[in-house]
């Protein structure tokens, strides 16, 4: 150290003279560090941000989100509530569910083909935010409502969503620059510390400090794509890269290139049930190697023959879809028509795993995904199994249920987020815009334990009560509609109970609409 | 407050505006305030702490002063250590001593309780009671003038660039500027920006991004293959220096905004060829510090070998103590102590005053540089591992030496980053050394790394050195 070798000692003088002073401080002063060289350097810097700023929304929104969606759920919404903004066709009919993550059950593509028929023209949509609470909506709609001019909202709502009572003061990491910044200084600025303010002030005058998160994801993503574009010079897919191994229309697998590529895939019952069939089609580098079309549910398997030289990607192409929600990013397992997976025996090893595998253990994967029949008792007991277990997963839905199970003592006062939620539903109401308030399933392995609960049957009454008071607002309960084997955790529906949702939801929104038809 | 959180960004702008229209006798009053909000926004609790040392440090000095009795000098300097010492070690140690005295009590069968306190460390107060303290005993030396005004000194102590996590500063050195500082010119300017931006380029973009991942990796290290480990001690040592010295930069640059030039705390230290060398060139007014107020008066190296040896290990064990309660800190301290009486013992800091030349000296030099770092990495376990057993799991893990190819390229992406900062910094011996390149260089460059730190900044991740 320097105390130790550097002796003796040299005391420094009371005022020591710069030149001094430079020494020890490292650094040296030169003729060319002119007034002018600190313009010339200095001074560009902050207009070519104030220019990357203000022109933010000219170019920002245009370039491809190649993640995918569950990826990143902040990301997704402004992107959806962007499209939104565009004005809609004349004689369209807008439709809008908004909410957290039991919005995920509401699958937009569904609904909007069973409402084809009743109602032409209608176009549905979904905003969905993990963790978005109705003091969070109606914020987000007091400032987009108008841009997005929907004729019915569709607020899927649930217990959890109620049970924050110091929600003026927890504005969540994933709703924060979500939410307009200056209608949320000034709802909730009183509440905040001075940090927070400025960081809404911040990202109220600045957009690239307000989405440098998307701005940041986007980077990354389109850098990591390239480059592995650059290394594979696939030409299919976006950079050659898939939004999700599992769950999108169009996802690959890393090929093998050892001549044949054996691979499983699950066709959903009850996607078969609902719509007939589905075309799926295999091709790498844009060479097809097999295509058909199935209308029989389970598993199938197929062999592709695949070329040695052939290391690239599989392109997998499903003409149908079902994107459901996830609950948290990197989490999105749920699948959608069709569930395809290589045959294990050729994953084994762990190196060929699918891009974006969610990171869990594959066996957990398989518990909830369902490999095998749904109606296998033995499900159930895995799935209990899987879920008293020391696993992320099984944290989270225990966390879940003490939230809810929690309320069985409390007395119920709507205030808080029920007034919130209240003051949502009078601005819709006020401005003739038809809202549906559903009130999400309950998986009925806990419903039991607080949905005869005192405060559970307040709860609904209050939904009930609020859809009586305003026009054009309807209140439906589905909180035991669906068994349990319709959950992929004690409060999110898989795909097999969202499918089955559709049908209702399409009803509701028909009988919303078709009153306000009238009305007017 | 963080220098890296927007508040900061705000307070920086608002106090440079205002220094500019003040007159110049209220320039000091506004820099204290501005230190006491600065800390205040922490905490306002303990700005009575941050007084109450001021008060007694100033105090002595005049005391020392106006005496020329000897005894009473010494009295009064003795007063004022022990008044220092006894603040740090009650919010600093109280808990460690006492908690480590019924472990060994227990350990020797007996069963006794102590009394332990619920009390926060206040942010800093190893700094600036080090800093403080440092005046008391130059005054006595007589290398440093009393301050004649206590408002200058009060400014001294709580100047905000440099009052949570250093420079640790020596009155002599500072409290002249703070009394006269400099005119604020285009230099300087230039040079505060520039070491501003390091500073920030250091912290947001290279030590806060390697945070998540050395934090996982220290967490699980238990489970985790010698590669990951490895790679954990690796970011971990590139983390430490990136977050500490960037946040000197930041001082510095922000003092020479203020026309006060601070000296230099980190001076590449990862291009040592030894320990001793490290020491030089590594939290330089800590090791200063401890130089001139500990291993000179211990004896330093003036009573023979031994007493050398037993000097350079004690002077290095409260370095480590000096760092945290823990004794995981006194190890790191007595690794690093150890490392210089064996250098000391085989002559090499001797063999490194020659110049080795050629390509084979090269070769040697990088090869010292290599051993240097991986020392330093080893002990850095120490100082980052919650306690011992994981220091010792971790390093019999990392001996393991399984699936080293795990370590990747991420340690070698960031040494590079490293690297291209540090070394035309060595080879120049400037640290704005980057100022010398074209204009249309630095402008894009810098530009970029603006733009970078907005996308990855935000997270107000704390500096390291603050829990000191």
């Amino acid at each position: 150290m320097q105390a130790v070798v550097k002796e003796p000692v040299v005391r420094q003088q009371a005022v020591g003279d710069l030149a001094a002073r430079r020494d020890t401080a490292g650094v040296s002063g030169t003729a060319s560090r002119t007034a002018s060289l600190l313009w010339r350097v200095w001074l560009p810097i902050p207009i070519l941000l104030l220019l990357l700023d203000t022109t933010f929304g000219f170019y920002f929104w245009k370039i491809l989100k190649v993640s995918r969606r569950a990826a990143d759920y902040g990301y997704q919404f402004q992107l959806d509530v962007q499209r939104l903004r565009q004005p809609k066709a004349a004689g369209a009919v807008r439709v809008v569910a908004v909410g957290s993550s039991v919005t995920g059950s509401f699958d937009a593509y569904q609904v909007e083909g069973l409402l084809a028929a009743s109602t032409p023209g209608v176009q549905v949509h979904r905003l969905l935010l993990p963790g978005i609470k109705p003091s969070d909506t109606r914020i987000f709609l007091a400032a987009e409502g108008e841009a997005l001019a929907a004729d019915a909202i569709v607020l899927v709502v649930n217990l959890v969503d109620f049970l924050n009572p110091s929600f003026e003061r927890d504005l969540k990491e994933q709703v924060r620059y979500v939410l307009p910044p200056w209608h949320t200084l000034r709802d909730r600025g009183a509440h905040m510390p001075f940090s927070g303010k400025l960081d809404l002030v911040l990202a109220g005058v600045s957009d690239l400090y307000r989405y440098r998160k998307l701005v940041r994801s986007a980077l990354r993503d389109h850098v990591k794509l390239a480059i592995r574009w650059g290394r594979t010079r696939a030409p299919h897919g976006a950079y050659g890269i898939y939004p999700d191994a599992y769950a999108a229309q169009q996802f690959g697998l890393p090929v093998n290139g050892n001549g044949a590529m054996d691979l499983e895939y699950y066709v959903a019952p009850e996607w078969i049930q609902q719509r007939g069939r589905v075309g799926l089609r295999f091709s790498v580098a844009g060479k097809l190697l097999a295509q058909g079309v199935e209308n029989t549910p389970g598993w199938k398997t197929i062999r592709l023959p695949v070329s040695a030289s052939d290391h690239a990607i599989l392109d997998v192409h499903a003409d149908g879809i079902w994107v459901p929600r996830a609950s948290d990013a990197g989490e999105d397992v749920r699948p959608l028509s069709v569930r395809l997976r290589q045959v294990p025996a050729n994953v084994a090893g762990g190196g060929t795993r699918p891009w974006r595998y969610p990171p869990v253990d594959e066996r957990e994967v398989d518990a909830f995904l369902r490999f095998g029949d749904p109606g296998d008792p033995r499900f159930a007991a895995r799935w209990n199994e899987v879920l008293q277990s020391d696993s992320p997963f099984a944290k989270r839905f225990r966390r879940y249920r003490q939230v809810k199970v929690a309320v069985r003592d409390q007395p119920f006062h709507p205030a808080g987020e029920y007034a919130e939620l209240e003051r949502l539903v009078r601005d819709l109401s006020a401005r003739g815009v038809a809202v549906v308030i559903v009130n999400s399933p309950e998986s009925p392995w806990i419903l039991n334990e607080y949905g005869p609960s005192p405060y559970y049957r307040a709860y609904l009454a209050f939904l009930a009560e609020l859809a009586a008071q305003y026009r054009d607002v309807t209140f439906h309960d589905l909180s035991d509609v669906l068994p349990a084997v319709d959950f992929n955790d004690w409060h999110h529906v898989n795909y097999v109970g969202a499918a089955k949702l559709g049908p209702r939801y399409a009803q509701f929104i028909d009988e919303a609409l078709t009153a306000r038809r009238r009305r007017m | 407050m963080l220098f890296n959180s927007i508040a900061f960004l705000v307070f920086l702008p608002a106090v440079l505006i205002v220094l500019g229209v003040l007159p110049r006798r209220l320039r000091n009053p506004f820099l204290l305030m501005a230190g006491y909000f600065f800390y205040g926004c922490w905490d306002w609790r303990f700005l009575g702490l941050l007084a109450l040392s001021t008060v007694i440090d100033f105090t002595a000095g005049q005391l020392m002063a106006t005496s020329s009795e000897p005894q009473r000098r010494k009295l009064v300097l003795v007063c004022a250590i022990s008044a220092n010492l006894t603040i740090l070690g009650f919010f600093k140690y109280f808990n460690f001593f006492t908690g480590s005295f019924v472990a060994l009590m227990q350990s020797l069968g007996l069963h006794v309780s102590a009394p332990l306190l619920s009390v926060v460390l206040p942010v800093g107060i190893s700094f600036y009671t080090f800093q403080s303290m440092a005046y008391a005993i130059d005054v006595y030396r007589g290398d440093a003038r009393p301050a004649d005004r206590f408002l200058d000194y009060a400014t001294y102590v709580a100047y905000f660039p440099q009052l949570v996590a250093g420079p640790i500063e020596r009155a002599g050195h500072l409290l002249p500027q703070i009394v006269s500082p400099a005119k604020l010119t285009a230099e300087r300017v230039n040079i505060g920006l520039m070491l501003l931006l390091l500073g920030y380029v250091k912290k947001v973009l290279i030590a806060d991004q390697l945070a998540p991942e050395v934090d996982s990796i220290f967490a699980g290290a238990s489970h985790l293959s010698a590669g990951v480990l490895l790679k954990g001690a690796y970011l971990f040592s590139f983390q430490i220096y990136c977050d500490f010295s960037g946040y000197s930069d930041i001082a510095r640059g922000v003092s020479e905004l203020l026309g006060i030039r601070l000296r230099l705390n980190f001076n590449q230290p990862y291009l040592s060829q030894s320990i001793t060398e490290f020491w030089r060139r590594w939290h330089m007014s800590l090791s200063a510090w401890l130089r001139d107020y500990l291993y000179i008066p211990l004896g330093g190296n003036r009573h023979g070998t031994r007493r050398t040896y037993r000097n350079l290990l004690l002077t290095m064990l409260i370095g480590g103590l000096w760092h945290g309660a823990s004794w995981t800190f006194v190890v790191w301290g007595g690794l690093h102590g150890g490392y210089l009486v064996v250098e000391r013992m085989l002559g090499i800091g001797r063999a490194l005053s020659r110049p080795s030349r050629g390509a084979g000296g090269w070769a040697l030099r990088v090869l010292r540089t290599l051993v240097t770092f991986h020392l330093v990495v080893l002990a850095w376990i120490f100082f980052r591992a919650p306690d011992f057993a994981s220091a010792f799991a971790y390093v019999s893990g990392i001996a393991q030496l399984t699936h080293l190819s795990a370590v990747g390229v991420v340690p070698l992406l960031v040494a590079a980053a490293i690297l291209a900062i540090d070394v035309p910094q060595n080879a120049s011996g400037d640290h704005t050394v980057f100022l010398r390149l074209p204009w249309w260089v630095q402008s894009p460059v810098y530009a970029t790394a603006c733009f970078a730190m907005l996308l990855w900044g935000g997270g107000d991740v704390p500096f390291i050195y603050f829990q000191f």
